[in-house]
């Protein structure tokens, strides 16, 4: 296998990572914006009417960046926002951090949190993270823009849509009301699917899926399943893990190619 | 390193989309929140106080 297909791997699944998390960081804050605006309020960094309209708006936007990674296109600016919403966590919990606040991020509400598990829990997904932003550094291939049937990309759209809807939000026939993990699992079958056929219905990519799946799968299981939200309370672990999230965003912007 | 690695500082077409995706997801967030169950979303008229009682509603009247 050359180098060039590696990376087209790497930076697939590092791009669809960053969507997915925050489709799911958008989802939580989407279902429950009030439990979102009283988690901003504990940082004690603003206050007044940015409270309120920073909790309606900030979701919209996360929950916007995320489809377009995860659809792939404009992913330049959906990094540019991903990681200048990473970076303006990161100085809020280092704020927090610096006042002694006792407190959690807020970050994943939607997927709670497995005390028992959390002992070492940010340290590996930390190292996870970080391996995935190394990747990132040096394999990324992928335009800002991939060429997709436009009918296949407003498919996706409405899927998303109501994944979101009906699995998160509690909205939609009960039988689409699924727990948090589920809808994971339900979400990443989708994507699969979407890449499967990728490049129309004529063409299937087994191979990709094959790729997905064993890239995409250990991660999110291993992010979500086994790690639960990071420690109970915030702590560096948690400031690491932005830091790492951040970094291939960041990263998408500066060394990404050029548009399409 | 492969020569697609390029050092690009974003250009104006990127912070034009980023702007704009700005504008669009405050506008989604908005309707989200607008389309919420009662209980549920955020009640902007009462959180920024766009809607305030009547003034004679609070005005004490002494005896």
């Amino acid at each position: 296998m050359n180098k060039d297909k590696v990376s087209v791997w790497f930076w697939n699944a590092v791009r669809v990572t960053l969507g997915f998390l925050f489709l799911l960081a958008a989802s939580g804050k989407i279902r429950d914006p009030i439990k979102f605006m009283g988690g901003m309020d504990e940082y004690n960094i603003v206050h007044g009417w940015v409270l309120p309209i920073g909790a309606v708006i900030m979701p919209g936007i996360e929950w916007l960046s995320a489809l377009l990674l995860l659809l792939a296109w404009r992913t330049r600016a959906a990094a540019m926002l991903v990681s200048g919403m990473l970076l303006l966590f990161i100085g809020a919990m280092g704020w927090a951090l610096h006042q002694r606040l006792d407190m959690d991020c807020s970050c994943f509400d939607l997927m709670g949190a497995d005390p028992s598990l959390l002992a070492h829990g940010p340290l590996v997904r930390d190292l996870s993270l970080a391996g995935l932003a190394l990747a990132f550094h040096f394999l990324s291939t992928e335009p800002s823009t991939v060429e997709r049937p436009r009918f296949w990309r407003m498919l996706l759209i409405v899927a998303l849509f109501a994944w979101t809807s009906f699995a998160l939000l509690d909205a939609g026939p009960q039988a689409w009301r699924v727990p948090a993990k589920h809808a994971l699992e339900g979400a990443f079958a989708l994507w699969l699917i979407f890449d499967l056929f990728a490049s129309g219905w004529a063409t299937l990519r087994w191979l990709s899926v094959l790729r997905d799946f064993l890239i995409l799968g250990p991660i999110l299981w291993l992010i979500f399943h086994v790690l639960g939200d990071g420690p109970a309370d915030l702590g560096w672990g948690t400031i690491l893990r932005d830091i790492s999230m951040a970094t291939p965003a960041l990263w998408l912007v500066v060394y990404g190619p050029a548009e399409a | 390193m492969s020569s697609s690695f390029k050092f690009r500082l974003p250009s104006k077409k990127d912070w034009a989309w980023v702007l704009a995706l700005i504008v669009v997801g405050a506008a989604l967030g908005f309707g989200v929140n607008a389309l919420a169950d009662p209980g549920v979303g955020i009640d902007l008229q009462i959180a920024l106080d766009l809607n305030p009682p009547p003034a004679s509603a609070t005005t004490v009247v002494q005896p």
